[in-house]
């Protein structure tokens, strides 16, 4: 069974894979916020409905707070939980 | 003749149905004032244009079609440039004036105008585009491939520009066509106005005025965090609406409007693509606040609600769903789109907004904001043109670290003292809320 530790790195790497294509043309560097990755609002939460679809899971309004959108780390962590906790 | 009245969603609506028909247009003039530290040497300026003129990949595609050529001036080599002056000693007023953005003069108004205004203390560029060549980041794309080093490389691998070619072009008379009559309409005396207590507006020219409020870094700063616990995603952009629709609100009062229907544009741009001059991929949310609500919560539980409504709106595909809902128009008789419009999106028009809350494409990583010859920009305000009703409208936007409003207003439709308190009061609740 998949670690807490895997599940998080699996949607980090998705998860990255997403913004380069679709958001963002530079390098990643997953410790940058959204904002400094010169992702905007309407970016983050196309970010949210990639994950939501991909990974089958429903990011409720009130888990989208500062701690979980601080950046692509944070975020990977909380959707890795929400599988766990299917 | 008699001309049927339209009720102000409508007009609205209308307007950016054909231009979204023709091709995800919104019909528009949009200007980008930006103050630099320094005075850039004039034939450095120049030399870079021409360059970008040459290279620029959409521009060239334009110019080969020649279509637009009556709105381009020609030199002695037969190139043809967009309007490019170097003003001294004159305000930007004056240059406004000449450049003036209403619907009333969108006919004359050149495509891509540059106007460089130099004076003792401050130098300006005003930038003028319609936005049927470029959509409101086109204006800091301008900036941003007019400094990049690599332009002559770029490659034409967007497919919006070959859109641009198909279906934009090809239809530019019969935009205007369209426009004259719904100028026409618009400057009836039965046309509903949210704030029409100026019935003298009719037989006046329509000018489009502008107050540019910067707020300091430290107030940016502390705002964007703030706002950060109203809602992590959409906190900045829905305080910025319950702000300003909060001042609508007061303006009107005293009248039964009906709830406030606000078209919030979305840009649907790709955000790799760095082509300033495309089809325009925007759309809008029309949010709907019921009056009650504006008058009743706090502008803290406005902005909450705001953000909801903007988070459920796009999770529920509620963007595409309107584009759908303005581009349907094409397969229906015209009366029964407006019947079915007047039924769908109830409500009158709040205001125009425009928040961009994020980077721009003129900051490098670290916030700086330089012009394409690497002058630090001070101040950076987005004028876009505001329809009528409601005849004002808000534009927010961040640059040096430093947040930029824009109050944009109809001439007549306000006096100088409203928008003073306006802006007062908006600085104050900016600086209270939370």
């Amino acid at each position: 069974m998949m670690e807490l530790k895997d599940k998080a790195a699996e949607v980090s790497a998705a998860l990255r894979e997403f913004i380069l294509k679709e958001l963002c043309n530079r390098s990643i560097d997953v410790n940058k916020s959204f904002d400094e990755l010169g992702i905007d609002s309407m970016g983050i939460l196309r970010i949210i409905l990639f994950l939501e679809k991909r990974f089958k899971v429903n990011i409720t309004d009130n888990l989208l707070t500062i701690e979980h959108l601080k950046d692509i780390n944070s975020l990977s962590n909380l959707v890795a939980s929400l599988i766990e906790n299917k | 003749m008699k001309i049927e009245p339209l009720q102000a969603s409508d007009i609205f609506i209308k307007v950016l149905d054909y231009d979204q028909k023709l091709s995800g247009l919104t019909g528009n003039i949009a200007q980008l004032i930006v103050r630099l530290s320094d005075v850039p040497k004039k034939h450095k300026v120049l030399s870079k244009i021409n360059e970008w003129i040459s290279y620029e990949p959409a521009l060239k595609r334009i110019l080969k079609k020649k279509i637009l050529k009556d709105y381009w001036y020609i030199n002695n080599n037969k190139i043809f440039n967009p309007y490019v002056y170097w003003h001294i000693n004159t305000s930007l007023e004056e240059i406004l004036k000449l450049r003036v953005n209403t619907f009333k003069t969108i006919y004359n108004s050149p495509l891509l105008a540059l106007d460089f205004i130099e004076n003792t203390n401050e130098f300006t560029i005003l930038l003028t585009w319609h936005h049927i060549l470029a959509d409101a980041k086109g204006g800091e794309l301008i900036f941003y491939r007019l400094r990049s080093n690599d332009i002559s490389t770029s490659k034409i691998t967007d497919q919006n520009l070959i859109r641009f070619d198909s279906s934009i072009l090809k239809n530019l008379n019969q935009m205007k066509i369209f426009r004259e009559k719904v100028v026409k309409q618009m400057s009836q005396n039965n046309i509903i106005s949210l704030i029409d207590r100026n019935d003298k507006i009719k037989n006046k020219n329509l000018i489009l005025l502008s107050k540019h409020i910067q707020i300091d870094k430290n107030l940016t700063d502390n705002i964007k965090y703030r706002a950060q616990h109203i809602n992590p995603i959409f906190g900045e952009t829905s305080l910025f609406i319950a702000i300003s629709i909060k001042e609508i609100h007061k303006l009107i009062k005293n009248k039964d409007t009906g709830n406030f229907l606000i078209p919030l544009p979305i840009n649907l741009r790709n955000p790799t693509s760095i082509y300033p001059l495309i089809g325009n991929p925007v759309s809008f949310i029309f949010l709907l606040i019921n009056r009650e609500e504006v008058e009743n919560l706090s502008i803290l539980k406005l902005s909450k609600l705001i953000s909801t409504k903007l988070i459920d709106d796009v999770k529920n595909n509620i963007i595409n769903a309107t584009n759908a809902a303005l581009n349907i128009g094409k397969f229906l008789p015209l009366r029964l789109y407006r019947y079915i419009l007047r039924n769908t999106m109830q409500g009158q028009l709040g205001s125009m907004f425009f928040a961009n809350t994020g980077l721009s494409y003129i900051s490098n990583p670290a916030g700086q904001a330089t012009d394409f010859l690497g002058y630090k920009i001070n101040s950076c305000f987005h004028r876009p043109m505001v329809s009528i009703p409601p005849g004002i409208g808000f534009f927010y936007s961040t640059y040096n670290q430093k947040l930029h409003i824009t109050i944009c207003w109809i001439n007549e439709i306000m006096s100088k003292n409203e928008i003073s308190n306006i802006s007062n009061n908006i600085v104050r609740n900016l600086e209270q809320t939370l």
